[in-house]
């Protein structure tokens, strides 16, 4: 007579030779879609809320101005300054800002039109200054502005 | 004859700690990383004046003039005002159309005219300027018959939703005429 085989007493293990792999792969998307941020904030932005908020097109280029009182007050004092990058600007400088945007740019692209100012500026600031940038930016032929806002209901 | 029993050498590198590895490090990267989205209420300045060519003159009626004061406080076509109403008058003064003789002609002719004393604060200037463009935004919305959060969403880089912001704009232009700002007496 047939003997059937004792069933092992082993307990089925699910097989987690792969899940390094799989972890590692997750991980690997993460490092190469994370694009690191290239300035620290030197000012204080508390922004302004709005709800008509829109993503500046991933196909203009952008500079970042941010505006507001200094971080380090002892450093900078204690009125607003503007931050481009890792420096501290006067908003006559935004025409060296812009002349160096532009010849990062593609040569098929190189074009104020192509780029977007997006403004980080703290909510207290007031608007002469921002009126500064803009008609700045406005002479130089850079007309699109993004007012960086918190989205509300 | 004597047998010699080899052990079968399993030479596997112990790998299950891998996974807790990788697992923290992936977990170190999804704490550190945050996402930065650029976002923010667009607003598009009209060319540069040329000082040399005089000003078009223009109708009273076809500018929906907004001032700000260093108060804060808002002067809406010449009367004081609260920015909370100020979508809903936007969007009677756009889609008038000749009704009501104190506002515009048609929304093509319609001028938004923002201006803004150097002493008020960017707080409240933004506060205007999206109550401006919600009028905007929800005509555009109610003529392409989308919701405001997905003309919000459009995707400017595609050709489709391109031209459905060009024909919304064609029909009702932003035609703002930002002022020099006054200086703080």
């Amino acid at each position: 007579m047939g003997r059937f085989k004792n069933k092992s007493q082993e307990q089925p293990q699910i097989p987690t030779s792969a899940l390094p792999d799989i972890i590692f792969i997750l991980l690997f998307f993460f490092m190469v879609t994370t694009k690191m941020k290239e300035n620290s904030p030197l000012v204080i932005t508390e922004l302004p809320k709005a709800t008509q908020l829109k993503e500046v097109p991933t196909d203009k280029q952008k500079i970042t101005i941010s505006i507001g009182n200094a971080i380090d007050k002892n450093l900078y004092g204690d009125g607003y300054i503007i931050q481009v990058g890792s420096n501290i600007i006067q908003p006559h400088q935004l025409n060296d800002v812009v002349s160096e945007t532009l010849s990062k740019m593609k040569p098929s692209k190189r074009s104020v039109s192509n780029i977007v100012a997006y403004l980080k500026a703290d909510e207290s600031i007031k608007m002469g200054i921002i009126h500064d940038v803009t008609q700045r930016l406005r002479k130089l032929g850079v007309l699109s502005i993004d007012y960086s806002a918190l989205k509300t209901n | 004859m004597i047998k010699i029993r080899r052990k079968k050498n399993n030479s596997e590198v112990n790998s299950s700690s891998m996974a807790d590895i990788a697992f923290l490090l992936f977990i170190f990267f999804l704490i550190t990383t945050t996402i930065t989205t650029f976002k923010g209420v667009e607003l598009i300045m009209p060319p540069p004046q040329d000082e040399s060519e005089p000003p078009k003159p223009l109708e009273e009626r076809n500018v929906f003039k907004v001032l700000i004061n260093s108060n804060d406080n808002l002067l809406v076509e010449n009367q004081p005002f609260q920015v909370e109403g100020l979508k809903k008058f936007a969007k009677e003064f756009i889609t008038n159309n000749k009704a009501n003789p104190e506002l515009s002609d048609s929304p093509k002719k319609a001028i938004i005219s923002l201006r803004a004393d150097r002493g008020s604060s960017y707080k409240i200037y933004l506060s205007v300027l999206n109550e401006l463009e919600a009028a905007y935004h929800e005509l555009y919305a109610e003529y392409l018959n989308i919701s405001v959060d997905e003309f919000l969403s459009l995707d400017l880089t595609k050709k489709s939703d391109q031209n459905k912001k060009r024909i919304a704009s064609k029909k009702y232009p932003w035609n703002l005429s930002l002022a020099e700002p006054t200086e703080v007496k």
